[in-house]
């Protein structure tokens, strides 16, 4: 885990405020691994300042490409607001980076990769790491959701290096609550639409991951335990400092039942997480989160 | 213009017998049991270290949302989640003794839902030789008295350090909380059944709203105010306390660097704490005490002990 100020290098608008950040840092970029984030300081020079946004926000690195990490965002707050002011040449400190990552699959699992808006993301990061496995290890497919065609920023990191005529094109799907683009309907609908309605489920064993809005995460998380399959989630939670001292970013262990140690009953996510197995948490924001 | 250099000048204070290399510590329930800090900060330089509350059980906690941003500053409601003493003996003491070895204060901030709990972690605590002293969070329900607030009543507050002292071989401070209506008779009642010093302040009661929703913006509704909103209420208290004690008083609310801390001594505060200030910049600290240390080399201020309450009204 490094903490330092790194030189942004780039910050893409793909439009409905979706926007994608770029930093150099060549020792975090080495440390990254699929499913780790970063809690980034949102206006350069905040550091010692006392106007909000007072506290660092935390991103999961979508994208690492030599010593430059990409985050991806949705400008929805203080913060986020914040962060478009960020220009190439900006020094923003970066912490990280922090957290667990996913369980990689074994040789010879395909690796379903479910993200949803922006939490897209770490699906890029770990599609990634898939692709650059040989063979076997390398199977994966991709389910990505999205609202509607204004949204299709948040795939950005599959339109770029996943499209149609690469390798790995032609198992990524795409998913539109309003059929503007590919499957018409929910990402988990589509998922199930091609594995069940249409039969074109891969052989062999497979292993789930998930990034998005809570009540999605619900629906793989149900999918999954009803088919026994193994899956993964990455959650995201009210974080304010990202190592495990506010203890503000708890998530419900799905396991407590009463009568153990009752500090087991709400887990850090960014130390426990943001990875968690889907049915080791209860994903639940109290619809308080946006 | 001064010849001394940041490195001449001394920085150690005492607090009521406990000498520390320098006035900058970590305040409770931010900055966890220390070893979470390790990796970002260079925890020996630290005056001192509070751990996170510890009661004599476990306690799970709120629900999420447990923290909200406010302008220059933040809500929490955590709920004093805490791994209770038996938690804190096994898994949290081998790091704090190495951190106390390194010349580091370590106090342990004390919660209780009754008079009897309070006791028991003092009594628990007894001989535990890194551990220099405790900090009696008084912010706490009591649960006999109908859930309210130990520290928002002055023969309350009184009971729990009475019963804290009688529980402990170490000296107990007690950390105020500012949600009263005269927070220096609450530091007298204190200071008369047996504290040692005084931590001032804690948070300030606060909501925040999320409008969409028109729902409180934390699980259970209110919680507390840091960050550099309160830091000019603090000042106010702890100035108020120290003229009104005749022990040390520790000083927070709201600090972000040097200039701030020397405030709160200014104001009559021996030695300072930093809160919020970590989740922002974890090593707040360092700079704290490195520009603690030029300050007063700058002024030709030898010993930073000569600041401690010269504010002139």
């Amino acid at each position: 885990m490094f903490d330092r100020r790194c030189e942004v290098t780039g910050h893409r608008d793909l439009g409905s405020g979706v926007r994608v950040l770029s930093f150099r840092d060549a020792a975090m970029a080495a440390d990254v691994r699929p499913g780790t984030f970063v809690m980034l300081e949102t206006r350069p020079g905040a550091r010692g300042t006392i106007a909000a946004p007072v506290l660092p926000r935390p991103f999961s690195v979508q994208r690492v490409r030599g010593d430059v990490l990409d985050v991806m965002y949705r400008v929805v707050g203080t913060g986020t607001t914040a962060m478009t002011e960020l220009r190439p040449g900006d020094r923003p400190r970066v912490l990280g980076p922090l957290g667990n990552s996913f369980r990689m699959p074994d040789p010879g699992e395909t690796a379903v990769l479910m993200g949803g808006g922006v939490g897209i993301p770490p699906m890029v990061a770990l599609a990634d790491a898939l692709a650059s496995r040989d063979g076997d290890g390398a199977r994966f497919e991709a389910y990505l959701g999205v609202s509607g065609a204004a949204d299709r920023g948040c795939m950005v990191g599959f339109d770029d290096d996943y499209g149609p005529d690469s390798p790995h094109g032609d198992k990524v799907f795409r998913a539109t609550m309003d059929g503007s683009i590919g499957f018409h309907g929910h990402v988990v609908a589509a998922w199930l639409d091609r594995w069940e309605t249409r039969g074109l489920r891969p052989d062999g064993s497979v292993r789930l991951y998930a990034c998005g809005p809570m009540v999605m995460l619900r629906a793989v998380a149900a999918a999954a335990v009803e088919r026994g399959l193994p899956a993964q989630v990455s959650v995201e939670t009210m974080m304010g400092c990202g190592i495990g001292i506010c203890m503000g970013c708890v998530i419900e262990n799905k396991h407590y039942d009463g009568s153990g140690n009752p500090y087991d009953r709400w887990l850090l996510a960014c130390r426990k997480g943001p990875v968690f197995d889907a049915d080791a948490v209860i994903l639940d924001d109290g619809g308080l989160l946006h | 213009m001064s010849t001394l250099r940041p490195e001449d000048v001394s920085l150690a204070v005492d607090i009521a017998g406990l000498s520390m290399s320098n006035p900058v510590m970590l305040a409770s329930g931010t900055a966890g049991y220390g070893a979470e800090m390790a990796e970002t900060l260079d925890m020996p330089r630290l005056g001192g270290f509070v751990t996170k509350g510890i009661a004599v059980h476990p306690w799970e906690g709120n629900a999420p949302p447990r923290i909200a941003e406010t302008h220059a500053g933040m809500l929490n409601a955590i709920g004093l989640q805490n791994v209770g003493l038996e938690g804190f003996l096994n898994d949290k003491v081998p790091y704090l003794t190495e951190l106390h070895g390194r010349g580091v204060r370590v106090v342990v901030n004390v919660i209780g839902k009754t008079l009897d709990e309070y006791h028991d972690v003092a009594r628990g605590l007894r001989g535990v030789d890194c551990v220099d002293a405790l900090e009696l969070n008084i912010s706490c329900p009591n649960i006999k008295e109908g859930g309210i607030q130990f520290g928002t009543d002055c023969t309350s507050a009184g009971e729990a350090t009475a019963a804290t002292v009688e529980g402990s071989d170490k000296p107990v401070w007690v950390k105020l909380s500012p949600n009263v209506t005269d927070i220096a008779s609450m530091g007298v009642a204190c200071e008369e059944n047996g504290a040692a010093a005084l931590s001032v302040i804690n948070t300030l009661y606060g909501l925040a709203v999320d409008l969409k929703t028109r729902r409180p913006r934390l699980s259970i509704g209110a919680g507390g105010l840091s960050g550099p909103a309160i830091k000019p209420v603090a000042l106010r208290m702890v100035w108020q306390v120290s003229s009104a004690c005749s022990i040390p008083v520790v000083g927070m609310g709201g600090i972000w660097g040097p200039e701030d801390a020397l405030e709160f001594m200014v104001c009559g505060a021996s030695a300072v704490q930093i809160g919020t200030a970590n989740f922002v910049d974890p090593r707040t600290a360092e700079a704290c005490i490195d520009g603690m240390a030029a300050w007063c080399a700058e002024r030709g201020i030898s010993d930073i002990r000569e600041i401690v309450g010269t504010l002139n009204v």
